[in-house]
């Protein structure tokens, strides 16, 4: 119990104290007294322009993270695998992919870009399990077929990319993450709809719980086990899509945050999902802000730097616990 | 709980029930036996409405089984599979608790009720003390009870066990038996299970239903059932057959 505790409070302060330095470094520097006097008048000039321009790609990093990380939660309990993660199964490129489509046939719809993200984002998790639905989930044949699905979407999105580069859809990526040059309109869009997200999937978490259990049991208890994957889903779609529209991709994060997650706070998802939410939004909005001041004035793309620190710590979780999810 | 001319057959085609008729008398324990592949577990899953059989119905409490709410058929119908699987680290208390899933919304708190129901199952079973281990730190024994438990918080009428006393010691084989005696004796439960061991299924059941092939070869009072004949043609193992005034009837398995 103390460490279920221990770890909300420590990931809680970590990202007080990431995202505050986030906020006051680069390459303005101001004090934390200077941030918050001039948050509140206005009359500070260096923090009007990170108000501008900072605050906005931080924000939109913590609800990215939050959201891949719980998608990533709740695509693993409907699919009771643990490799099921939103980049690697391919909603995150089947969302990318739709939008590439949409800006670059009809780029004044430029607006619905999150709608056309959502409805990607499910046609590919769509595919994904209609494919490997073989009277049951067989979880390796999902992975291998989530992967073949990513492949086609990502090389799809290239192609459409690379035939077109002067287009105004630059801004969306299905390879890399993209949090540079984000307005406050995109800040908008991703609270709003993040928000709903972690809202309905914090209230499904008994759904997500009893999916714990064999489908023949819950049904035998009465439970409507394809309802409650179908909703669970979507809200994983969701999750998912808006993220890869605002943010671009991030893979791994929904992989690596969850099972950081169940090491410490166990697999109900009671705490899980609030845990993850939290660790997520820590762990891309700490790749982001290394990411522009390592090497400043370069910039590393954020899910570069997360893979590179998630991958070994990924390792480390796994070699130091013999548990796999439910098994 | 009336079963009425039940044929199945998977996607295969291959036709695993061919017009099961059969009928479980209410507050007894009836047992099926069969060799492996005969369709008993394919039975149990139609009985349990897991399974939807192409001809036939089963009518529980005058009512056909597949044309009750999910929710209602729980209330019911309880049922432990062979094979089952938690997180590892749930609680045995919280597993019971599944158990009330049928008689509560998913989101609403825990009542009195509930928390009578699975006191009593934990108690039932010999879990109490243990209530708030996780279920992998359980002896084999100990988790298939945890799993009775949970259809016992479930409050039903009707109890189906698919094999409960496989990959169990001769101690928790005749721990669980007995623990269903007393359920059926005490609480009045109609009981539905699979054995293996005929000599279990003489020493436990009312009534039994005896396949082969998808068929049922003989059913009734396993007294009258269980002759030298009949273990040959079901088993194709030949037995003497004793009734000794100390242990009852019994079967000992000579050879093929």
């Amino acid at each position: 119990m103390y460490k279920k505790l221990f770890s909300f409070i420590t990931v809680i302060l970590l990202l007080l104290i990431v995202t505050i330095y986030a906020t006051i470094t680069g390459s303005i520097k101001v004090s934390v007294g200077e941030l918050l006097v001039g948050l509140f008048t206005g009359t500070n000039e260096k923090v009007e322009i990170i108000k501008d321009l900072r605050l906005p790609r931080i924000i939109i990093a913590l609800f990215a993270g939050a959201a891949l990380s719980v998608s990533g939660v709740l695509l693993q309990a409907v699919m009771r695998n643990p490799l099921a993660e939103p980049g690697i199964i391919g909603v995150s490129s089947g969302a990318g992919f739709l939008s590439i489509l949409m800006a670059t046939f009809f780029p004044t719809l430029y607006f619905y870009t999150p709608l056309f993200s959502f409805v990607g984002g499910a046609i590919a998790f769509l595919l994904v399990y209609v494919f490997s639905w073989k009277s049951g989930l067989n979880p390796l044949r999902m992975i291998l077929i989530g992967v073949a699905i990513n492949a086609v979407f990502t090389g799809i999105s290239e192609l459409l990319k690379s035939s077109n580069a002067s287009s105004m859809m630059s801004s969306i990526s299905v390879t890399s993450s993209t949090l540079t040059m984000k307005t406050w309109g995109d800040v908008q869009t991703m609270v709003l709809y993040g928000s709903i997200g972690l809202v309905l999937a914090f209230l499904v978490f008994a759904w997500c719980n009893h999916l714990g259990l064999k489908d023949k049991t819950l049904n035998n208890l009465g439970f409507r086990v394809n309802r409650a994957r179908f909703i669970i889903s979507l809200i994983a779609v969701l999750l998912a899509s808006i993220s890869t529209a605002i943010a671009g991709m991030f893979t791994f994060v929904g992989l690596l945050i969850p099972h950081i997650g169940r090491t410490l706070v166990g697999n109900d998802h009671k705490l899980l999902i609030p845990f993850s939410a939290l660790a997520g939004a820590l762990l891309i909005v700490t790749a982001d802000t290394l990411g522009r001041t390592l090497m400043s004035p370069m910039e590393i793309p954020a899910s570069i730097i997360m893979a590179v620190i998630g991958g070994p710590f990924l390792i480390f979780l796994l070699r130091k616990s013999d548990r796999i999810y439910g098994n | 709980m009336e079963i009425k001319d039940i044929s199945f057959s998977y996607q295969d085609k291959v036709k695993r029930l061919h017009h099961i008729e059969a009928s479980i008398p209410k507050g007894k324990i009836t047992t099926i036996i069969g060799p492996n592949g005969c369709g008993k577990s394919t039975l149990l899953g139609v009985l349990t409405n897991n399974f939807q059989p192409q001809t036939g119905q089963v009518i529980l409490d005058g009512q056909l089984i597949n044309k009750y709410k999910p929710k209602e058929l729980a209330k019911k119908l309880g049922v432990v599979h062979q094979q089952n699987s938690a997180p590892n680290d749930l609680t045995v208390e919280k597993l019971v608790f599944y158990g009330r899933l049928p008689h509560k919304n998913s989101f609403a708190p825990q009542t009195e009720k509930d928390e009578e129901m699975v006191e009593w199952a934990l108690k039932c079973t010999g879990l109490y003390e243990k209530r708030d281990y996780p279920i992998d730190s359980l002896s084999g024994g100990e988790q298939q009870r945890a799993w009775i438990a949970m259809a016992l918080a479930q409050d039903t009428p009707y109890l189906v066990l698919d094999e409960p006393t496989s990959n169990l010691d001769i101690y928790y084989q005749y721990e669980i038996l007995e623990l269903v005696k007393r359920l059926c004796d005490e609480h009045g439960l109609t009981i539905v299970m699979v054995l293996h061991d005929i000599n279990q299924a003489i020493q436990y059941s009312h009534n039994i239903i005896a396949m082969k092939q998808g068929r049922i070869i003989q059913k009734g009072d396993p007294k009258q059932v269980v002759t030298k004949e009949f273990i040959h043609e079901v088993y194709g193992v030949h037995v003497v057959v004793k009734n000794d005034p100390e242990t009852g009837m019994y079967v000992v398995p000579l050879g093929i």
